[in-house]
């Protein structure tokens, strides 16, 4: 597998970012479907969080400092651009550079976190639910369907209200958004996988419910779960930036690209690049995302590693 | 006379990882009008894929056909299917021939009524009205012998059982009188009595319609009762083709030879001596499993599945004692509540002396180290994330935590090259084993607590004949080794007389014969075990005259609503350790009666 030699360099410190989490990427070599999507997508993310991390030497600017006198200036490129602010800057005079880049590293922790608060939640009540059944399954489904029934918005506006606009509460109602969808994804894997011979052998040779949830069961439903992970981590940075837009995020003047593309609406006909450069962002983020989450799930795969 | 089908020089390959693998290479066959032909082979030979190569079906599972042609003869036309259009071979498909599959589960639309789905084909390609096409469909029906033709339009698929539904796969195969019927496995799914029925049919009706049969199998018993002449295929190719007298008589190649002896055969083979009395490893007395059936909104009780009833017997050290009986007898959930997998309803369980029935799980513990089980499925039976090691030393590392991982290896090492595997197995995963390797490796992780007793369900249905007597007789072997005591849970005769001491012959969660294997598979004294035996396939065309005119009963169901509890009459003896259920209920269940040359109710003055 010469082109996995290659590669490798690269991948490490990706996985060792995006997949610190996980304890299992210790293995030397890619499997052996890796092609050409998955350098281009390591690559993308790497990037995009190493632009982040690297925010305070890479911005020109305070992100937060309004200059009026330099107010709604076009990227480099178009009429009037100045060669000072290289992506324009927006209604106040700011760097969107700058608020970029440390919007970038504020939605990508929130995301993160509050992706792995609703999977750590959503996994646990799954995997309760699917192995102990009886009342225990009763209760957790019925909490999943409350959960799924009553509008988020509302649940979040409740919550904010009563506990403030914190960052930690805003990580705290991200994480409650998704939990109920990995619940459900768990609890169904486990029922199907808990009727197999080789659960039913485990549970023969005296194997504890932990032990059956954690060697037999997790591994063989990491794969859904990783993709479902990739979906919610985008769809927590759009609820991010609507909790923004009701003034509910994170508060003004900090940056996120949700609240820079919320903020921005107003001034979409006249200069849409304010919109622009945080919306492109954010589908560079999911796109990564989404590519990593598939990347991830054909390598825990042991099954497509070489025969 | 041209013949029906030619297959001349057919080669096929597939794509793996951008390698060609060639599945088919230079096979020719030809066969005649009206002729049964059969292609036997182990997993992997390529008969499947022939089969499909004449359907032309084999392209979409992602096959190449690299060379040769298939030529088939319609009326006084012969076409050569492989550069016939798609269009055309629609046509040619369930019109001039016609297939049936292995798994009759799934090959039925079940939102769809028998009735609707007999009927489409014959909208579709004979243009017949509606009413004329449920006409034809109830009357195949009845041509493959499906009681109550009219009935089962209405049905949906999953109102039939297995053999049911295989019968109308046949009809729905047969709807359009094709000229060739291929027949893929069409037994393999089957229980044994129901395979001796729908063999019995497929021959009747070859005969009847005059059309020729291309039967695969890898079961040499079964290719004996229908094919009339037999090709055997090894990895891709044809090694040997004769009429199959001939051929079962006297094999020319080496790998024929070994074929034909892997097959287990009724008397073939002595059952091993059985054991001197020592204390028993395992006893069970009057276990009773039910299950509850629930309906309505409030899930009311309305009855009970009876899936063990009153069954008691034991076990000694050495001793392999074979559980039998077709799907549904509850063979299989008397071992898993021995494994208290499952919870009995009442009856006690004493595994090496000790009481387990009703143990808490913190104490099952200790118990479960002499008691293990190996499972049918050696796919499903392997956890595909873990690699040899982890799984053949996982209930040291439940019951033993205190082991470092070298002495696990240690130990893993050991007990691979005890099953036959080598050490460069053990960091190998699932997949990367075949499935005789798998087995050995459950074997192996059986083994791992050094346990008095395993529970082996269906250890080798899954398997191919020659690996299936490899790993025979490895257990052989170990229970010799080791003084293992096995429950070798089977419903294969020929498996069964090969492996075990003494036999016990389940019917409808009962015990109706138990006794020592020669006695009761040489002198068969319950009228069902009888029809059991006289199920069993045998390889050897020139004893086909052994007409099977099994009636086409179907097992009654073990479901009984509250209050309706069957009797459990008490076993009798009619020989040296051999009991029989004497029962005058056998006499009123249409199923093991009727149909057995003489009617076998046993008195206690007849026994005595």
């Amino acid at each position: 597998m010469p082109n996995a030699l290659e590669a490798k360099p690269l991948i490490k410190p990706v996985s060792m970012i995006t997949g610190a989490a996980w304890g299992l990427l210790k293995r030397p070599t890619l499997p052996s479907g890796t092609n050409g999507m998955v350098v281009v997508a390591a690559g993308l993310a790497l990037l995009l969080i190493t632009v982040a991390l690297l925010a305070p030497v890479l911005a020109p600017f305070d992100p937060d400092q309004q200059k009026l006198l330099a107010r709604l200036k076009p990227p480099v490129g178009f009429e009037r651009a100045n060669l000072t602010y290289l992506l324009g800057t927006d209604q106040l005079g700011r760097d969107l550079l700058s608020r970029c880049l440390y919007g970038l590293r504020l939605t990508l922790a929130l995301a993160l976190l509050g992706t792995l608060v609703g999977l750590v939640i959503g996994v646990g009540l799954g995997l309760a639910a699917g192995l102990l059944g009886g009342v225990v399954d009763a209760v957790i489904m019925g909490l999943v369907d409350i959960k799924l029934s009553l509008p988020f918005t509302l649940v979040a506006l409740l919550v904010i209200a009563l506990a403030g606009t914190d960052i930690a509460v805003l990580i705290g109602v991200l994480g409650i958004a998704y939990w109920a969808h990995f619940t459900r994804l768990v609890r169904a894997q486990v029922l199907s996988l808990r009727e197999l011979p080789y659960v039913e052998a485990a549970r023969a040779s005296g194997g504890s419910g932990w032990r059956i949830a954690t060697t037999h069961m997790l591994p063989n439903i990491i794969s859904p779960i990783l993709v479902m992970m990739s979906l919610n981590f985008s769809n927590l940075i759009l609820l991010e930036s609507s909790l923004s837009f009701l003034g509910l995020g994170v508060q003004p003047p900090t940056a996120t690209l949700g609240s820079m593309v919320g903020q921005g609406r107003d001034y979409m006909a006249s200069a849409p690049w304010i919109v622009a450069v945080p919306a492109l962002l954010i589908v560079l983020v999911s796109l990564a995302a989404m590519l990593m989450g598939d990347f991830l799930r054909d390598r825990f795969d042991v099954r497509l590693r070489e025969r | 006379m041209t013949p029906l089908l030619a297959i001349d020089r057919l080669s096929v390959d597939f794509r793996s990882q951008g390698r060609p693998v060639s599945a088919v290479k230079n096979l020719s066959l030809s066969i005649q009008p009206g002729e049964a032909v059969a292609i036997v082979g182990e997993s992997g030979s390529g008969k499947s894929v022939t089969a499909l190569s004449v359907m032309r079906l084999i392209e979409r599972e992602g096959g190449i056909i690299s060379r040769g042609a298939i030529r088939l003869r319609e009326r006084n036309e012969v076409h050569d299917l492989l550069q016939l259009p798609e269009a055309q071979m629609r046509r040619i498909r369930g019109n001039v021939v016609s297939m049936i599959f292995q798994e009759p589960m799934t090959c039925l639309n079940p939102v769809m009524t028998i009735g609707q789905q007999l009927a489409e084909v014959l909208m579709l390609h004979e243009g017949l009205a509606r009413g004329a096409a449920y006409a034809a469909a109830q009357h195949m029906l009845d041509r493959v012998r499906l009681s109550d033709a009219a009935g089962r339009l209405k049905q949906y698929p999953h109102e039939l059982s297995g053999g049911m539904r295989q019968r109308v796969m046949i009809a729905m195969a047969l709807l359009c009188r094709p000229q060739l019927l291929i027949a893929d496995e069409p037994t393999t799914a089957l229980d044994v009595t129901v395979q001796a029925q729908i063999l019995g049919l497929i021959r009747e009706l070859q005969r009847e319609l005059g059309m020729a049969v291309l039967f695969i199998s890898h079961d040499l018993g079964v290719v004996a009762e229908v094919a009339e002449r037999v090709v055997v295929m090894r990895q891709g190719e044809s090694i040997e083709e004769n009429a199959s007298v001939e051929l079962y008589a006297r094999p020319q190649q080496k790998y024929t030879k070994a074929l034909i002896a892997a097959v287990p055969r009724l008397g073939a083979e002595r059952a091993p001596e059985t054991v001197p009395d020592q204390k028993p490893v395992l006893t069970v007395e009057g276990l009773v499993k039910r299950f509850p059936v629930r309906k309505g909104p409030l899930k009311k009780l309305v009855g009970h599945v009876h899936a063990v009833e009153n069954v008691s017997f034991e076990i000694r050290a050495g001793e392999t004692l074979a559980l039998v009986g077709e799907s549904g007898c509850g063979k299989s959930t008397t071992g898993r509540a021995l494994m208290k997998l499952i919870e009995p309803t009442s009856g006690s369980i004493t595994i090496a002396g000790q009481d387990v029935t009703h143990l808490p799980r913190s104490a099952m513990q200790t118990v479960r180290r002499n008691v293990q089980m190996i499972f049918q499925d050696p796919y499903a039976s392997l956890n595909p994330r873990l690699s040899a090691l982890d799984l053949v030393t996982e209930p040291l590392i439940i019951h033993e935590p205190q082991m470092t991982r070298e002495e696990r290896r240690a130990r893993a090492s050991a007990l691979l090259r005890q099953v036959g595997l080598d050490d460069e197995h053990l960091d190998r995963y699932p997949h990367q084993f075949s499935g005789g390797q798998r087995q050995r490796l459950c074997i192996a992780r059986a083994l791992c607590l050094k346990p008095q007793l395993i529970v082996a369900d269906e250890p080798v249905s899954a398997l191919d004949v020659s690996v299936q007597a490899q790993v025979l007789d490895l257990m052989r072997d170990l229970q010799r080794e080791l003084g293992l005591a096995y429950l070798f849970i089977s419903h294969d005769m020929g498996v069964v007389e090969r492996m075990s001491h003494r036999v016990a012959v389940m019917y409808l969660g009962q015990i109706v014969e138990i006794g020592p294997a020669g006695a009761v598979l040489g002198s068969p004294r319950h009228p069902y075990t009888r029809r059991l035996l006289a199920s069993v396939p045998i390889p050897d065309p020139s004893r086909r005259s052994r007409a099977i005119t099994l009636d086409d009963g179907e097992l009654p169901s073990p479901v009984r609503r509250l209050g309706d509890d069957p009797s459990t009459p008490p076993l009798v003896p009619v020989g040296p350790a051999h009991f029989v259920q004497n029962s005058s209920n056998f006499s009123a269940d249409p199923y093991t009666q009727g149909s057995l040359p003489q009617p076998a109710i046993l008195t206690v003055e007849q026994c005595c």
